[in-house]
């Protein structure tokens, strides 16, 4: 009983203590900045009362009283509970009332009193709760019901007032705490007091002409005089009431209250509901176990937890718990490369080893949205005397292939925008580029396949030159490595297979009508696009599976993954198509999707995005799934030949020259 | 006229009032139930302090409600969803119609009772109440007072301005 003398009493946790019965309560009790011990619900709070050392629990305790006041209980929520709403008139005529709910009242929040301002309309709706003793008023009697005793054999069975009970008896064991005078009616029951009230004007008539006619409301009322001493009585007798017996007359007078009445009610009462209560009092989510605040918080998206964090220190609190954070970095759409995920996820390690994962989540949301909004810085590259034709880049270096006939390597690191290393070697524009680790592997329209060493720092740089590979009629195109193969396709028609480290071709494919543009290999199976309008999938066997028709020009580049092939072509379009039926899908236009209106002239893809350059000089950026344009990228002056993409860069060559990097982390 | 005689386990409430509640449905009360099942030869009832009879029968409503519907396989890329979507309008009718006050006592009981769809269907429709909002508005819903400095509030809001765009 030690919270007693503390503003705020709360009924839950005050009796639980003296209680032997097998009782179940899991509540937790410990975070709570708050100095009072955590009970539970906020409708407890909802009724701060300002004497909270009349509540008396312990009272309770007396066998007598429980007993009595269990047949009362009972009761209390059944239809024929003491409150009958049923029997009274209803406030307001247009809400349905259930038997069994009691008036929802002076707890309930603020906007549900203003509701009240709709009391002219006919739909005014009151809010209604269903009895529950711990929320509503029942609280207030409850501290002290072992006053009111009574049965339900006290009522006469067959009478017309039989769910209003005339009145109570004290019972004798009762403290005499606010024992009533025997000269006052005991206001027990709600609607004892205003029957009371009327009894002297409308003696011996039944209580259903009685509610007659309260309902039928004479305009003029009673004479002044009369009013004025009947005011004066009735204040007096309120005055001298106990807490829990105003509760029983206001209750009562409320049945009896009219719009009119209601409506003063809900703007006298606006100002100074909660007065008193803590500032939180129906906050939810402080009042609830940590655990299931952040279960509720879980269904927050990133935003809404953000804006929750500014809501109050507790709240801040509360939004810091990494697993929150942790959920969204783990959903597919904010994933990044295993290799990016990984950098990421120890440069946000705290010096204690634990991984602050809101900081994780705000850096790849901030990056998203930069990639979203096309937010980004470009740095240019200038060096080559030709336009570029094809790119590669990894953490350290780009390298760029151009039509005079180098290969330039570029430092990504540092800001200067030279080259470090030229290698000169091919005799004719060096047409593709394949970069793994220090392994360099490049297609020329002289012919050749070059294998290159980037490691070695010689500046002499053929010595870095490890093998060429000979066999294809016309220009190589476009080139794939592994670790131990090279395919390519040439503008001679065919696909060619060689061995990364002797450099002999091992297979080739033909079927192709005319040259070759690109192609990409999987474990089981390479696909290809020509200038014969068609895609091409093969097995290694050498035959082809599949060709797929649709687009209106020669097929300049495509990926695929397991379910489909992206492609693009001369005729300025891309296409996606179902990799095992062969169908197109979608076809992502100029017209219809915002699409490129020059020669589209590469592309990648991603999880979730696509990026294509074209000749109209611009980098288009894709919505994978649904095709949706969501950026175009412009800097380049002149046709963009090539890129290449990773989660936070761009690294693009074109006709003007340069190279460009298009950064979205630094925004 | 045959009544089917369902076992029954009895459940007191804060009010001392006792609920007889069909075992069917209490099963639902997911690590309750092995505690039911032991009370379900004894007369006396299990009491629970922190729960109010209005709750308790808005929770045997919505068992009841519920009883033929299974909740769907929480696989891994369920519990990812983080949309609020999937709220019944019965249950986002059911749950709010009351007031944010008997929301939290469904919450709180939901919690007790370990009934995990409803606690689920209930965290939701709290979500949805804040979804969206400035904090601002937020602290207008639940009548929560400011308490940050005006350096913290600077200091949370420059920490949490990635979001706004």
């Amino acid at each position: 009983m030690d919270e007693r003398g503390s503003k705020v009493v709360v009924a839950g946790c005050t009796n639980d203590s003296s209680s032997d019965d097998t009782c179940f309560d899991d509540r937790a009790a410990k975070r709570r900045p708050c100095s009072r011990k955590l009970s539970s619900m906020p409708g407890e709070k909802y009724l701060c009362q300002k004497n909270s050392a009349d509540h008396n629990f312990s009272s309770e305790s007396n066998d007598g009283g429980i007993g009595s006041m269990d047949s009362r209980d009972d009761n209390h929520s059944e239809s024929d509970s003491e409150i009958n709403i049923n029997e009274v008139p209803c406030v307001c005529k247009g809400c349905s009332r259930k038997s069994d709910e009691e008036f929802y009242y002076l707890q309930s929040t603020p906007q549900y009193l203003h509701d009240g301002k709709a009391c002219p309309s006919d739909q005014m709706e009151w809010k209604f709760q269903s009895p529950c003793a711990i929320n509503s008023w029942g609280h207030f009697c409850q501290s002290r019901r072992d006053l009111y005793k009574y049965r339900r054999s006290d009522y006469s069975s067959d009478s017309d007032e039989e769910s209003v009970p005339r009145f109570n008896q004290i019972s004798p064991d009762s403290d005499g705490c606010g024992k009533p005078r025997s000269h006052l009616p005991v206001c027990d029951s709600l609607s004892d007091v205003p029957l009371k009230t009327v009894v002297n004007m409308v003696k011996g008539t039944s209580k259903t002409d009685l509610l007659k006619n309260l309902t039928s409301r004479p305009q003029d009322g009673i004479k002044p005089h009369v009013f004025k001493e009947k005011f004066a009585t009735i204040l007096r007798w309120f005055t001298e009431c106990s807490d829990d017996q105003k509760n029983t007359v206001l209750k009562g007078l409320l049945m009896y209250c009219d719009l009119p009445q209601m409506h003063l009610l809900s703007v006298r009462m606006a100002p100074n509901l909660h007065r008193g209560c803590p500032s939180n009092c129906q906050d939810i989510l402080t009042w609830l176990p940590t655990s299931l605040a952040h279960k509720i918080m879980s269904y927050f998206d990133p935003v809404t937890l953000c804006k929750a964090a500014q809501v109050c220190c507790l709240w801040g609190q509360l939004t810091e718990e990494p697993s929150l954070w942790r959920k969204f970095c783990c959903q597919q759409k904010w994933r990044l490369s295993k290799a990016a995920e990984h950098k990421q996820v120890i440069s946000h390690m705290s010096p204690e080893g634990s991984i602050q994962w809101k900081k994780v989540f705000a850096e790849r949301y901030r990056l998203r949205q930069n990639w979203l909004n096309g937010r980004c810085t470009v740095r240019t590259f200038e060096g080559h005397s030709q336009g570029i034709s094809c790119v590669q880049f990894d953490d350290t270096r780009i390298v760029s292939g151009s039509s005079d006939k180098t290969i330039k390597v570029w430092n990504i690191r540092t800001n200067a925008p030279w080259s470090v290393q030229t290698l000169v070697g091919h005799s004719g524009t060096v047409r593709c580029l394949h970069l793994e680790g220090k392994r360099l592997v490049s297609g020329s329209t002289d012919k050749t396949i070059k294998v290159w060493d980037l490691s070695t720092q010689e500046s002499w740089s053929s010595i870095a030159c490890k093998v060429t590979m000979v066999g294809h009629e016309d220009t190589v195109r476009c080139i794939q490595v592994d670790d131990d193969k090279v395919i390519s396709g040439s503008y001679d028609f065919t696909i060619k297979v060689w061995d990364l480290k002797t450099g002999s071709c091992r297979n080739t494919l033909r079927g192709h009508q005319a040259a070759v543009l690109c192609i990409q290999f999987n474990e089981t199976k390479i696909v290809s696009g020509s200038c014969d309008k068609a895609i091409k999938i093969w097995s290694y066997e050498g035959a082809c599976i599949r060709t797929l028709t649709g687009h209106q020009d020669a097929v300049t580049c495509l990926q695929f993954d397991s379910t489909r092939i992206v492609s693009g072509s001369m005729d300025c379009n891309l296409k996606m198509w179902d990799i095992h039926s062969g169908d197109c899908i979608n076809t992502m236009d100029w017209k219809a999707s915002e699409g490129h209106t020059g020669v589209v002239r590469c592309l990648q893809a991603d999880s979730w995005r696509l990026c294509s350059a074209a000749d109209d000089k611009t980098i288009k950026v894709w919505n994978l799934q649904t095709g949706e344009r969501l950026v175009t990228l412009r800097n380049h002056t002149d046709g963009v030949t090539c890129l290449q993409f990773n989660d936070f860069i761009i690294v693009s060559g074109s006709y003007d020259k340069t190279v460009k990097l298009w950064d979205f982390s630094c925004c | 006229m045959y009544k089917k005689i369902v076992p029954q386990i009895k459940l007191e409430t804060y009010e001392k009032e006792v609920f007889e509640i069909d075992l069917d449905i209490a099963k639902k009360f997911g690590k309750l139930v092995p505690v039911l099942q032991e009370l379900l030869n004894d007369d006396k009832p299990l009491t629970i302090k922190t729960i109010n009879s209005g709750t308790l029968k808005k929770i045997i409503t919505w068992c009841t409600y519920h009883k033929g519907r299974s909740p769907p396989p929480e696989d891994d890329d369920n519990r990812m969803k983080h949309s609020t979507e999937e709220v019944s309008s019965w249950d986002d009718k059911f749950l709010q119609e009351d007031g944010q006050a008997a929301l939290f006592d469904l919450i709180s009981a939901a919690h007790t009772l370990d009934i995990d769809g409803l606690l689920d269907v209930a965290c939701k429709v709290v979500a949805t109440m804040i979804k969206g909002k400035a904090p601002e508005e937020i602290r207008k819903v639940f009548n929560i007072k400011n308490d940050f400095t005006q350096q913290e509030e600077d200091q949370v809001r420059k920490e949490n301005d990635w979001c706004e765009d």
